[in-house]
């Protein structure tokens, strides 16, 4: 097999639509970057938008995973996840949601083992939005790809189409949802990269959050269309690899260190 | 379909009330909506009576594709203010005649939707765990695969793949 | 070849009744299992979020492939001008009318949110094959309902031909959209193939000329038409035809795929390690489903026998699916290669064999499709002139020549 299939370098070049939007994020640039304390940005002030503004392209969120950092064994992200959108443990493992797992990879030939979060990468161009009939599967001017689950009808295609598979089924009835996570039975949901966070202005998501409590800060989350972003400045700088990056898809989230 | 169906809710419901009190006697008595808080909704009462479903329907669309969350109309703060608690400190469900939303859509016979996937009393009012999901499964996920691990052999060719007990 | 006069058949024998009865009463099983699955989740099925097209998948997938290939019949006889088949055209176009009514009421069944199937039909994705299929289907009901109108209806007899041509073209593009829900699935190892779209158009053949075969027979049995063996002959024959074709895609398929080596996983898993897979694939797809029935249609033993006909119709429905079965489940089954050639693990079932037992709910549900479909034929052949009064050689048999012919068959 050919480990080159997923894992061709991309560089920031290939950074979605940075061209057209250059202009608007050197903008907001110049606004955000505002420093608290040494070494922490509030990256969100750039982003933060009117409240009664709908989301635009100027940004595009994404997410960095530096598998150097991410530990073994640490199941922070996914706890916070499920915490932050009241995802249950039924006890029917197969059945139940997980919109971020803990992933083990190792190399066969070698025994190298790494440890990584995989959840939905936020494509470019994401094949469960292509294949869903209704068009409830979409991606947000922001690349923030979700489901609206008020016109998806569970027929469950996206699911055989995400080459991550990212998306779960909702296979029981869910009382006591989170205000911002509903969810409910015969839908089909994933990661939101906690759009009710970003819409707040949070500038980060609950797995982040934890990931950076708990001291490793594996996962950094930001604007990938603003070229002074922590995250656009780590990927300049390290490059970063997509799963699958075979498949054209232009993942928002991408991983170093693989 | 639902929307149509709401539409002739105000419908019903104004007959009700226009001919409503010299017929109480023989017929279902009309719903007692469960108080809410503060001095006035966010639209005229009749206003809301008739239309709430438009605003929750626009600003459904506007929060889902545009991340709009202002909370005049958000559906989020409908069940703050109108899912209040009963003398007892317990909060009706909208299985419960006594919700809000229940007690006139059980009355007008309109199914309501949106509490397939939408809380029906407010945050505070529901209980959790310290950690929703501590995922037992995460934890014994080799012993519960290992049996249909699939096995790889390096044996030079390529992948060899052993399912043991695939589905049966 | 004498004029074809149709006629409706009487249906107030107890059989009729018995045999709509007992469709009506696995159709009635069939919603209520749907019924259950809704109001409790899927949760009670045996799907889960590596398995999510589950053995309702497999019913309502074959029936609707089975459904554009039983109209071939028709197509036959009025885009290829056989003679020979125009008396059997009515029949076929019902009956891929009322297959594909089974079919997709299964699918609809077992939607997450079946109660929202008027979002379905009022909201498309247009870059969605799924969305452009249900548009082929909604089309395909008014084609081929024109179509049987005009084969019906003297006064149209005359716009058979070209109808009959719009609905073979457009069963030919359905076909192609049924085959490409799975083609255009570009992660998974099992799909992801352009050949999918041909082999399922000529699996849609086999299927459907099989079922069509099997209802022929027992329509004109039970009623005690006369149906003479040259055209029962004509038929498997023609169905032999399919078979050998569905069984070279399939080796078309499975030979590609394994001269590279990334596919050799799923082929390895396919072929010789998948288990129930593997079995279905050799044992009933290949042996039962495509072997024994050319065995059964050619060889002289059996060429000439009209039970060794029924036999190799019905395996070749059993067999058709089995292969759906290994295509949709054993597709799923295996598991997605994020990193291809490492091994991957988590609590989310990576890197390891789906596990999946069908549900007594779901098996009921797509029964409940296939009886639906049978007694839709039923009541139609009873209401309307569907069937020939005789398929007598020498009445159908355009080369019938009564001294080469001794006794006509009847039974």
């Amino acid at each position: 097999m050919n480990p080159e299939k997923m894992t061709q370098e991309s560089g920031a070049q290939e950074q979605p639509n940075s061209n057209r939007r250059q202009f608007l994020g050197t903008a907001a640039a110049a606004l955000g970057g505002l420093s608290i304390a040494p070494g922490v940005l509030l990256y969100s002030v750039s982003h933060a938008k009117p409240a009664d503004q709908p989301v635009t392209d100027a940004v595009r969120w994404g997410m960095l995973v530096d598998t150097s950092k991410c530990e073994d064994g640490c199941n922070d992200c996914v706890t916070a996840c499920n915490e932050e959108h009241a995802l249950t443990d039924t006890g029917r493992p197969e059945t139940d949601a997980q919109w971020i797992r803990k992933l083990t990879v190792k190399d066969r030939l070698s025994g190298n083992s790494k440890s990584m979060p995989m959840m939905c990468q936020h494509c470019e161009h994401p094949p469960c939005v292509d294949v869903c009939p209704t068009g409830a599967s979409f991606k947000r001017a922001d690349g923030i790809v979700l489901v609206d689950k008020h016109i998806c009808i569970g027929c469950r295609y996206c699911m055989m189409a995400c080459p991550y598979k990212a998306r779960s089924f909702i296979h029981e009835e869910i009382k006591d949802q989170k205000v911002e996570a509903p969810r409910g039975k015969g839908c089909v949901e994933s990661c939101t990269l906690c759009v009710h966070k970003v819409d707040r202005g949070d500038g980060t998501t609950a797995c982040a959050e934890a990931c950076a409590k708990a001291g490793h800060r594996a996962l950094i989350f930001g604007d990938l269309n603003d070229p002074n972003s922590e995250i656009s400045q780590r990927l300049k700088k390290f490059g970063a690899t997509q799963i699958r990056a075979d498949l054209g898809l232009n993942t928002g989230v991408r991983y170093q260190g693989l | 379909m639902i929307r149509s169906m709401f539409k002739l809710l105000p419908l019903l419901l104004g007959l009700v009330f226009i001919a409503g009190p010299s017929y109480a006697g023989d017929r279902v008595k009309l719903p007692e909506l469960a108080p809410a808080k503060g001095d006035k909704c966010v639209e005229p009462t009749d206003v809301m009576r008739r239309d709430h479903m438009e605003f929750i329907l626009h600003q459904r669309d506007e929060t889902v594709y545009g991340g709009i969350r202002t909370s005049k109309h958000s559906f989020a703060e409908c069940i703050n203010c109108h899912v209040t608690p009963r003398a007892d400190g317990s909060y009706p469900r909208v299985s419960e005649k006594d919700h809000f939303c229940a007690s006139c859509h059980s009355y007008a016979s309109v199914k309501v939707d949106c509490f397939s996937c939408h809380a029906d009393r407010p945050e505070k009012a529901i209980k959790r765990g310290a950690h929703g999901h501590s995922h037992a499964s995460f934890k014994n996920f080799d012993v519960d695969t290992a049996q249909h691990r699939l096995a790889y052999k390096d044996d030079g060719s390529g992948i060899t793949a052993q399912a043991e007990g695939s589905a049966q | 070849m004498q004029n074809i006069r149709y006629s409706s058949i009487d249906g107030t024998s107890k059989g009729y009744y018995g045999l709509l009865g007992l469709f009506g009463l696995m159709a009635l099983v069939g919603y209520l299992a749907s019924h259950y699955m809704e109001s409790h989740g899927h949760v009670v099925t045996g799907m889960t979020n590596q398995i999510v097209w589950g053995t309702p998948h497999v019913f309502a997938v074959f029936l609707i492939v089975a459904a554009s290939g039983a109209l071939n019949v028709a197509s036959i006889a009025s885009v290829f001008g056989k003679i020979s088949y125009k008396p059997l055209a009515r029949l076929s176009g019902l009956l891929s009318l009322c297959l594909l009514l089974g079919g997709l009421l299964v699918l609809v069944l077992d939607l997450g949110r079946p109660d929202r199937l008027i979002v379905a039909m009022t909201k498309y994705n247009f870059k969605s094959i799924f969305a452009w299929n249900i548009i082929l289907y909604n089309g395909f009901f008014l084609i081929v309902g024109v179509y049987l109108w005009m084969m019906m209806e003297r006064k149209m007899n005359r716009f058979t031909k070209p109808v009959g041509f719009i609905a073979f073209v457009w069963r030919l593009i359905l076909t192609t959209g049924t085959g490409s829900i799975f083609g255009f699935l570009v992660a998974r190892q099992a799909y992801d193939a352009a050949v999918m779209a041909p082999m399922f158009i000529i699996m849609s053949f086999s299927f459907g000329l099989a079922i069509f075969l099997l209802v022929l027979m027992a329509a004109y049995k039970w009623t005690q038409r006369p149906l003479g063996d040259a055209l029962v002959f004509r038929l498997k024959n023609l169905l032999g035809v399919f078979v050998a074709a569905v069984l070279y895609f399939v080796i078309a398929f499975h030979l590609t795929n394994l001269y590279a080596t990334e596919h050799h996983g799923i082929e390895r898993f396919i072929l010789m390690d998948g288990g129930i897979y593997t079995q279905l694939f050799w044992w009933v797809q290949i042996l039962l489903g495509s072997l024994v029935p050319l065995a059964l249609f050619y060889l002289p033993a059996f060429s000439k026998s009209r039970t060794a006909a029924a036999i190799g119709a019905v395996l070749v429905t059993i067999g058709g699916l089995a292969q759906m079965y290994v295509i949709i489940i054993g597709g799923q089954a295996f598991p997605l290669e994020l990193f291809p050639g490492m091994e991957v693990s988590s609590s989310f079932y990576d890197g390891v064999v789906a596990n999946y037992v069908p549900s007594m709910p779901e098996f009921l549900l797509g029964l409940g499709g296939v009886a639906i479909a049978l007694a839709a034929v039923m009541a139609a052949i009873k209401a309307l002139d569907f069937l020939p009064d005789s398929l007598a050689d020498s009445v159908a048999d355009p080369h019938y020549k009564p001294a080469a012919s001794g006794s006509e068959a009847t039974a």
